[in-house]
């Protein structure tokens, strides 16, 4: 334990740690803002035409238990080694819980509210956005917090494999080679650490900021 | 001449194995401004009555017409208070709530305010307007729901059930309120109720439905000037009347 924390420290003051988990945070970040982004879309649209749900659901439904990580060596034949597919893979598996849970999302606004608002005039677009938008938002979160976990775990797999050259998985990995197991505790404790940041600094507010506000969900 | 008029309505739907007839040639007229009550057991089809003059249903026979004109749909000349407390916004304050339908009628920002909040005060919710639903109590929502259906100024108010939900006091106090803001509206109210002294309290003219199929069985006229004492030996009467019709 003692050692971890020396390690943990001296690679911080080196700025190999930083360094590592900057790059990583990078890569989540832009890899999930596009995973996200699909998600959502899918979602919405799955959620509002008939057509696209009879298409995409069955699609996606197959797709989301599969393990984002099985698609790597496709993703490295695609796009070859470095950011690239690591970033997309990333994308692809987070998609999907995203998806799922916005399209249940958009299913479970409740038909009071959509008479309530048909009632006052609204017409198909201003009820898309003024009534399913919010009442479905509750379930996005959910959506975007498990692809957030998703995505992830992939990213720390996916950089021992696509052969980056900085980032915590990389890190992890290549210490094996000098069985500093040390060194791999020390980037296994900045990914709990990234993770439970995330959850505090960027998941709870929003929460706080809206659902929870709404009372929708209990804070 | 009727405010809204409902013409030989029937409704079927499809059941299991044949049609099912859940109302069946009903006609009656509202006069402007006047409150009319549809009492019925539960399962007499008046909520689907109320949900065809709404717009939410079409008929499969008959028509009605509001100001003259055979309703097609929904429309804003309408507004609509549900059972259900649910029926509010939950990510909208209360004032925002109520500015719901004129943000649908383009109104601008500041004039929405100001109808929100006047609306508000009739239902003696000004200084909650900044509230979330989720933290106000039944009676309240409701309240705010009475004021979200009036604020942009339909001609006709339907209800249905709007206080079923509510304990006894609360309803009391609820009701007395409806009368004051009818009252101060004038609006032409549809009210849907299985409460007998309920409908006797409020309305103008008593609709008495009978299901299998839902039929009108009576109408009964209540001329007694408002506020109603719920003791007097003519309230007692008239509810006399009516329950000896739903029998």
């Amino acid at each position: 334990m003692d050692t971890i924390v020396v390690t943990f420290a001296r690679l911080v003051a080196r700025g190999i740690l930083p360094l590592h988990a900057l790059s990583t945070i990078l890569r989540l970040i832009v890899g999930f803002l596009l995973g996200a982004t699909l998600g959502v879309a899918l979602g919405l649209v799955m959620g509002r035409f008939r057509w696209a749900e009879d298409l995409l659901v069955p699609m996606v439904s197959v797709g989301n238990p599969i393990p984002g990580l099985a698609y790597a060596p496709l993703f490295v034949i695609w796009f070859g080694l470095g950011n690239l597919p690591a970033v997309l893979l990333v994308g692809f598996a987070a998609a999907f819980p995203v998806a799922v849970n916005t399209w249940t999302g958009v299913k479970a606004v409740k038909e009071i509210w959509i008479r309530a608002a048909q009632s006052m005039g609204a017409r198909e677009r201003q009820l898309f956005r003024m009534v399913v938008l919010p009442g479905a938002l509750p379930w996005v979160l959910t959506g975007l917090r498990l692809g957030l976990a998703r995505a992830w775990r992939v990213l720390v797999a996916v950089e021992m494999l696509t052969s980056v050259s900085v980032g915590l998985g990389w890190l992890i990995f290549g210490a094996r080679e000098f069985l500093a197991t040390d060194v791999m505790l020390a980037g296994i404790a900045v990914i709990g650490l990234v993770g439970l940041a995330l959850e505090k600094l960027v998941f709870e507010p929003l929460e706080r900021f809206t659902v929870v506000r709404w009372g929708m969900l209990t804070g | 001449m009727h405010h809204i008029e409902l013409r030989h309505i029937g409704f079927e739907y499809a059941g299991a194995e044949r049609a099912v007839v859940a109302l069946r040639d009903i006609s009656f007229g509202v006069g402007e401004s006047e409150f009319v009550c549809v009492v019925g057991r539960s399962g007499c089809g008046k909520t689907t009555l109320l949900n065809i003059v709404a717009g939410f249903l079409q008929p499969t026979k008959g028509e009605v017409l509001i100001g003259g004109k055979a309703v097609t749909g929904k429309g804003l000349d309408r507004g609509i208070v549900f059972q259900d407390f649910a029926q509010l916004f939950p990510w909208r304050t209360a004032q925002r709530n109520v500015e719901f339908g004129l943000e649908m009628k383009g109104v601008t920002r500041q004039e929405r305010a100001e109808v929100a909040r006047r609306f508000l005060r009739l239902v003696d919710l000004e200084p909650f307007a900044g509230a979330y639903p989720h933290e106000l109590s039944g009676g309240m929502q409701q309240r705010v729901a009475i004021a979200r259906a009036l604020a942009y100024n339909p001609s006709v108010l339907l209800m249905d059930e709007p206080f079923a939900a509510l304990d006894a006091l609360t309803r009391d106090e609820m009701q007395r309120l409806l009368v004051d803001v009818w009252g101060e509206t004038r609006k032409t109210v549809i009210y849907v109720t299985h409460n007998v002294a309920e409908a006797v309290y409020l309305a103008d003219r008593i609709v008495i439905l009978t299901p299998h199929p839902g039929t009108v069985r009576a109408e009964i006229r209540i001329p007694l000037a408002r506020p109603r004492d719920v003791l007097s030996v003519e309230f007692l009467e008239y509810q006399r009347q009516l329950v000896g019709h739903l029998r």
